[in-house]
């Protein structure tokens, strides 16, 4: 799956399926601070990411 | 997770519900609504400014409070300050011009260069090597008193800002922090100790509303939003406590409103102590209000040279 991470522009590739809270465990960021959103389309993290989606986390946090 | 009204699927999860996207708008819009109202943030004889950047919480405050005077017939207009730090302001502005075009908002972008002389960009390394100020501060110092300016020669009678239930939860720890309480007294929906005519009120539609919801909110309405990150953010003292927030919040859901609950709780007896504690004076030398002989931007326009119209 492609991993967009707004916040730091940066793009990453996972291979295996994971939940939303899984992944951004593994990146190290809090829920509280992002959206999720998988295949243009908002998500809560409790729902499972695959293989081929595309999923953006949108930083929610202010920028000034 | 299902809508807990609906059953559809949920885009949202707080206090105990989860809403789909009709029904989160509605929470939301709802939420706002009630605080406009419960504060009585806007009168029907106002003539209301809103201070508005372009990014996310500007353009919600914007939207929510052209609802608001719409419904009840009052008279706004946004007002936009162009610090000049490029390749971040100079985005924003654009967006806003596009949303109040979209809206047929009134608006007017007043910027540093214009009204100091100089913009952020080209004080900003000045300030920090000889005054060992930051960007954050001087930034934060011209752009409040340029919004008061503008907003009362616009003939504004309130002025609405974005500060959000992030913004309130980290300015009332960071006063805290630094041992002021006398600002922490100045926060709240509406802000100020005293009435003043030289003071437009400030007030904050958008108090118990998170940034999480508010970038939802952009994202369901399909407002156009960029992200783009002050480039001095990381330098301020605001920053190291926003994250040690959002840290704690991760781990502890309800952090940042047990705060501001908390901070409304004391707030009452904060305004009663401090409300008298200073007379109001004015800078001697441009007549605007001040703590001091000589008010914060004069000092500013004599340590950095501007010129200040």
């Amino acid at each position: 799956m492609k991993v967009f991470i707004e916040k730091e522009q940066k793009h990453l590739e996972f291979t295996e399926p994971c939940t939303g809270t899984e992944l951004l465990k593994k990146l190290d960021v809090p829920e509280t601070t992002i959206l999720l959103v998988r295949n243009g389309e908002v998500i809560l993290p409790d729902e499972m990411l695959n293989v081929g989606d595309d999923i953006q986390l949108l930083s929610v946090v202010s920028g000034g | 997770m299902k809508c807990t009204k609906c059953g559809e699927k949920a885009v949202y999860q707080g206090h105990g519900q989860a809403y789909c996207k009709e029904h989160f708008l509605d929470y939301f819009e709802s939420k706002v609504f009630r605080t406009f109202r419960k504060y009585q943030l806007i009168k029907q004889t106002d003539k209301v400014c809103v201070a508005a950047s372009g990014g996310k919480d500007s353009l919600t405050v914007l939207y929510m409070t052209m609802k608001y005077c719409k419904r009840h017939n009052i008279d706004f207009f946004a007002l936009c300050i162009d610090e000049g730090i490029a390749g971040y302001r100079d985005h924003t502005v654009d967006d806003l011009t596009l949303f109040c075009k979209k809206y047929d908002i009134p608006y007017k972008v007043v910027s540093f260069k214009v009204k100091f002389g100089a913009g952020l960009d080209e004080i900003r390394e000045q300030a920090m090597k000889e005054y060992n100020k930051k960007p954050c501060t001087v930034c934060g110092i011209l752009r409040r008193a340029l919004l008061n300016r503008a907003s009362r020669e616009l003939g504004a009678t309130k002025l609405v800002t974005g500060h959000n239930l992030d913004d309130e939860s980290q300015s009332y720890l960071m006063n805290l922090f630094q041992g002021n309480m006398r600002h922490n007294a100045g926060l709240g929906p509406i802000t100020g100790l005293q009435q003043n005519k030289h003071f437009i009120p400030r007030v904050k539609p958008l108090y118990f509303i998170t940034e999480k919801e508010t970038r939802l909110f952009c994202l369901l309405r399909g407002f156009k939003v960029n992200f783009t990150e002050c480039p001095n953010i990381h330098l301020s003292f605001r920053a190291k406590v926003r994250d040690t927030v959002n840290r704690l919040e991760a781990d502890q859901p309800g952090i940042k409103q047990g705060i501001v609950n908390a901070f409304l709780e004391i707030l009452p007896m904060l305004k009663e102590n401090y409300r008298d504690s200073k007379p109001f004076t004015y800078c001697e030398k441009c007549g605007e209000p001040s703590a001091g002989k000589i008010c914060n931007v004069c000092r500013l326009e004599d340590e950095l040279c501007l010129d200040v119209q």
